[in-house]
Formats: structure tokens, C-alpha cells, sequence
């Protein structure tokens, strides 16, 4: 009896060292491009794929020709999801892959209230006149680049099973309207689906 | 023998209770001292995780009811994000369960708890001027209603909300769709929020009254030693309408409100089906250990049974410092500065001075 007890005892010491060690704190560095997901839900990676099946084809759209250059500004996408996703990552993206492609200018409308509130502090007469920013000079936006990200959820309806089943598509609007004459010039969609499963059973 | 009364002190050790701080949080919330109460829960992640949820439950809307709406924002997403963490059965908790009581299981929340969740996020977000996020919140209740129709189906006030968020993102057709729902629960027609015209604003007023009514055991012994004890939620109290004057005139806006404890009270009983074959399980079991220890000494057997008669508890952890009635109402007024007076049976009044922009909606919660 003795003897059992002492075995059982070690038994769970091992299975709690092994436990204790697969549970030890573990960082490792990854490809930001590799395509990783944990569950269903919207992450790093699918801003990739959006930000690339949306970049390529606006480049080559023959609506905006090379030597045009015209100057856009960006509005946020319009969050329509059931998931708190931080779209300015998406639009960001976009903006700087489009400004080092040479082929677009940007309006900093973020910078807007900076700018202004700088203007105004050149005004007061500490800078030097010759070097004060001259009002009036900023560019013009010809277009507006905007979006909307939507998803559409449906889960596996109840019954028994040991999974559960999730599945998530995600679509990305992009649309580019002429300012002057509110015509839309451009739209573009780029699609993702995905489906997940996780155990109903669990420690 | 010696591992019998090993698994017994194990058992003891683990029904000892971890609530004391939500127990003071609560007390102090309620007798007007918020700040301690929040100082009294701190982070909520040295709670242990079967209280944790009833943590960052509590303190969010302590903090909401503090005026911090940023920072019960971000609490308040803890227990969502805890909750869809925990959306597994967890066989540690279900075998703890069976041998001792449900109090030893991780709090998941009832149905309406998970709701209210997104609810006051949905509040809390409309506060920020933070609109799109608000939606996603209503999204996220959404989800819920459609997971458990029938027990939140009365909770018209949740209901209002998502419609408003629709409406703030310019989805009209998505906000008419709840409305048609809101009437469909309210089981008549309701008259629907009018839009807001040229020259006029509106204020939006999320007033929360009372509190929620208490989850409490109800015992039932059988012979030898047997004892039930289930959870219930007690009675509603009634409230009395909610009276809006602007400038000292009575009005009338489009008003929608959610008795809790009733919504409450039927989450709890739309998952007694759950909790009561987990109570005749551990009854079975009981018996079974009380017998097997009583055929080596019965002296034994009877402190034995004296124990796990005493183990036997109801698990009445609720999300306690919610209203017991939160009521939404929608005031169209002209644009300029207003005198809102709000008040309700002999509670004090409410003042409020707000100012309106013409074709803007502002938010407003308070709490008698």
C-alpha cells in the first residue's frame, strides 16, 4: 500500500514538472509576412493581404497614368465589423505603400489642426518674417480615398460535437472620389474567409 | 484512509471564499464611496480566476458610474474578452463541481450579465463620442440575443440602444429592424424616436435606478443528509416613471426601459436545467463517499456528512451593483443651452445643464 502511494506520488511530481515546464515563458521573433492566425478573428496578417490585394491594382489602374501624379486625401476606413480593429493600420498601410510607389501626393489631414496652431504661432511674430509659412500655399486634394471593412459571422448551430466552428469573411471597399465632381472614379474589394474551431472541452 | 481525509482538506481549503474584496467593493460602492470601492479591487488580476469576471464586472461600472467611462471602457472589455476566453467546459470546474459546489466553478455570467457587458460598453463608447465603436459593441450584443433570444427578449432598453447605435452610423434600415423587434417584445406598438429636424439637437439620457434584485439560495434537506440548494434571484421591485422636465416644463420624449431582475431571473432559469443535474450528480456522490467512509468507522461517516451537508451551496455570485431598472429616453430640443431636470418617485431630483447643437445628439447617464 505503502509502495503505491509512494509511486503515485511520484508519478504526479513528474507529470506536474513536465506541466510546469511546458508552461515556462517563451519569446520568439516571426516573419511580420508569414501568415499566422491564432483564431478566426481579424489580425495582423490579414491587414497584409488586404493592404497587397488592394495596393497592386489601384497602381495599375489607368485612371490615375503616371505623369498625372494627382493628390489624394486619405478618410478612415469605416469600421463595420463586430470586432474592434484599429482600421488607421489598414489606411496608413495603403497611404505608404502608395507614397513610395512615386505615383500619388497626399494631404496630411491628421496634420491639419497642427499645422494650423503652428501657422498661428509664426504669426505672433517670433519667426522670422522671411521665413514664416505663408498662408494660402497648401495643396489641394483632387480625390478621396476611402473604405469600409465589413464581416459577416456565422457560428455552427448547437448541437453535439466536440468543436466548435466559426467562420468569418471579411471584405475591404476601397473608393476613389473625384472631389471636383464627387464622381466616384474607382472602387476596388479585396475579400478574405476564414474558418476556425476550437474545443468545447478544456482544461 | 489517509487519502480520503486528504481529498476532504483539499476540499475545505478550496470552498474557502475569495470574495471579501467585491464584498467591500459593493459596500462601499453603495454607500456612496466609489473611489474606494474601485482602490478595493485594483487590478482584478490577483482575484482568482472563478471570481475574476464578478471583478472586472463590478469595477467597470463603478468606474462608469465615476464618471471614468475611458477607463471602465477598458475594464469592461476585460470581462468580454474573459468571457470568450472561458467559452469552453472546463473539466476542472465540472469535476470540482460535482465534489464540492458550484461556487468552486470560474463565474461565466449569466446570459444577461454578458449582455449588460456590451451594453455599457455601448454607453460608455456613445460618452467618448466614439460612435463606430459603439457599434461594434451592438454588434456584440446582437450575438447574444441571437444566442439566447427568449430570456433577454424583455431587455427593451439594450434593444433601443443597438437601434441607436444603427441610426448614429447611418444604417437606418438596421435600426428599423430592431425597432420592429423592440415592438415585437414589448408585445404592442410603440411609438418610434422622431428624427431629429432642422434647427434641433437631442439628448440622449441613460438613467439607471435602484438595484438589481439579490441571487439567493433556496435549501431543500432530504433524508439522510442531503441537501439542494439552487440559486434564485428575489423579487423586482416596481419604479415609478421616470419625470423629464426641460426649463421647468414637463415632457413627454420616446422613453424605453428594462426591469433587470426580470431579464436576470430568467437567464437564471433558462439554464436551471444545467445547474440541477449537476446538483443531483453531486448529491449522488456525496452519498456515495458518506457511505463508503461510514462501512470503515461511523463516527466518521457522521462528520463526514456534517461536512459535505455544510459544502452544499448555492452558487449565488451575481454582477451586484448593476440598477434595477435602466430606462433610455430620447429629448428633441432646440438648439441652445437647456435645464434638464430628471426625477423619479422620492429620490432627489437630478439636474443637468447641457448645451444643444443643431443636428448633434448628446449623452448624458445617471444614476438615483
Amino acid at each position: 500500500m505503502k509502495n503505491i502511494f509512494i509511486r503515485f506520488v511520484m508519478g504526479v511530481s513528474c507529470l506536474a514538472l513536465i506541466f510546469i515546464m511546458g508552461c515556462a515563458a517563451h519569446t520568439t521573433n516571426i516573419n511580420p509576412k508569414d501568415e499566422v492566425h491564432y483564431n478566426a478573428s481579424y489580425d495582423f496578417s490579414d491587414k497584409n493581404r488586404i493592404v497587397e490585394g488592394l495596393v497592386a491594382p489601384l497602381l495599375a489602374a489607368p485612371a490615375f497614368p503616371v505623369e498625372k501624379k494627382p493628390i489624394l486625401i486619405v478618410y478612415p476606413v469605416v469600421n463595420e465589423t463586430s470586432e474592434h480593429i484599429s482600421t488607421g493600420g489598414i489606411t496608413d498601410a495603403i497611404r505608404m505603400r502608395l507614397i513610395k510607389s512615386g505615383r500619388f501626393r497626399f494631404i496630411d489631414e491628421r496634420q491639419r489642426e497642427n499645422i494650423q496652431e503652428e501657422t498661428i504661432y509664426q504669426d505672433q511674430g517670433f519667426v522670422d518674417p522671411a521665413m514664416r509659412v505663408q498662408k494660402g500655399r497648401q495643396l489641394g486634394a483632387e480625390y478621396i480615398l476611402s473604405g469600409t471593412l465589413r464581416s459577416i459571422k456565422n457560428k455552427q448551430p448547437e448541437q453535439w460535437r466536440l468543436n466548435k466552428k466559426e467562420r468569418i469573411y471579411y471584405s475591404l471597399d476601397l473608393t476613389m472620389t473625384d472631389l471636383k465632381s464627387g464622381e466616384i472614379v474607382y472602387v476596388d474589394q479585396v475579400e478574405l474567409a476564414r474558418e476556425a474551431s476550437k474545443p468545447i472541452i478544456g482544461w | 484512509m489517509l487519502l480520503r481525509y486528504l481529498i476532504f482538506a483539499v476540499v475545505f481549503v478550496m470552498s474557502g471564499c475569495a470574495t471579501i474584496p467585491l464584498q467591500k467593493a459593493r459596500m462601499d460602492f453603495f454607500s456612496g464611496n466609489p473611489a474606494e470601492a474601485d482602490k478595493t479591487l485594483g487590478e482584478c488580476s490577483e482575484m482568482p480566476e472563478r471570481d475574476r469576471l464578478l471583478c472586472y464586472m463590478e469595477k467597470g461600472l463603478i468606474l462608469h458610474y465615476m464618471g471614468k467611462y475611458k477607463e471602465s471602457t477598458n475594464t469592461l472589455l476585460k470581462a468580454s474578452k474573459f468571457i470568450s476566453e472561458q467559452d469552453f467546459v472546463s473539466v476542472k470546474d465540472q469535476s470540482t463541481a460535482v465534489m464540492i459546489n458550484d461556487r468552486t466553478t470560474t463565474y461565466k455570467g449569466e446570459y444577461s450579465e454578458r449582455l449588460w457587458i456590451h451594453t455599457y460598453l455601448m454607453i460608455n463608447f456613445l460618452l467618448q463620442g466614439r460612435p463606430d465603436s459603439a457599434l461594434v459593441e451592438a454588434k456584440q450584443a446582437l450575438e447574444v440575443f441571437d444566442e439566447y433570444p427568449d430570456p433577454l427578449e424583455e431587455d427593451l432598453f439594450t434593444r433601443a440602444l443597438i437601434a441607436l447605435c444603427f441610426e448614429n452610423m447611418n444604417q437606418p434600415d438596421s435600426a428599423r429592424i430592431e425597432y420592429e423587434k423592440l415592438e415585437k417584445a414589448a408585445g404592442s406598438k410603440t411609438k418610434r424616436p422622431e428624427p431629429i429636424t432642422t434647427g434641433k439637437g437631442e439628448v440622449v439620457l441613460f438613467i439607471a435606478r435602484g438595484r438589481i434584485p439579490a441571487k439567493v439560495a433556496s435549501d431543500v434537506v432530504l433524508p439522510p443528509s442531503i441537501r439542494i440548494s439552487v440559486p434564485r434571484y428575489e423579487e423586482s421591485s416596481s419604479y415609478s416613471t421616470v419625470d423629464i422636465k426641460v426649463n421647468d416644463t414637463v415632457l413627454y420624449p420616446y422613453i424605453v426601459e428594462t426591469d433587470m431582475g426580470k431579464v436576470a431571473s430568467k437567464s437564471l432559469n433558462d439554464r436551471a436545467a444545467h445547474y440541477l443535474t449537476r446538483q443531483a450528480l453531486r448529491a449522488g456522490s456525496k452519498e456515495i463517499i458518506a457511505r463508503e467512509i461510514g462501512e470503515e468507522n461511523v463516527y466518521v461517516e457522521i462528520l463526514a456528512r456534517v461536512v459535505l451537508f455544510l459544502l452544499e451551496e448555492a452558487d449565488t455570485r451575481s454582477w451586484e451593483t448593476l440598477p434595477g431598472n435602466l430606462t433610455l429616453a430620447r429629448v428633441t430640443l432646440d438648439a441652445g443651452a437647456h435645464d434638464i431636470t430628471i426625477s423619479s418617485g422620492y429620490s432627489n431630483p437630478v439636474r443637468l445643464e447641457v448645451d444643444i447643437q443643431a443636428g448633434k445628439r448628446i449623452y448624458r447617464s445617471v444614476r438615483f
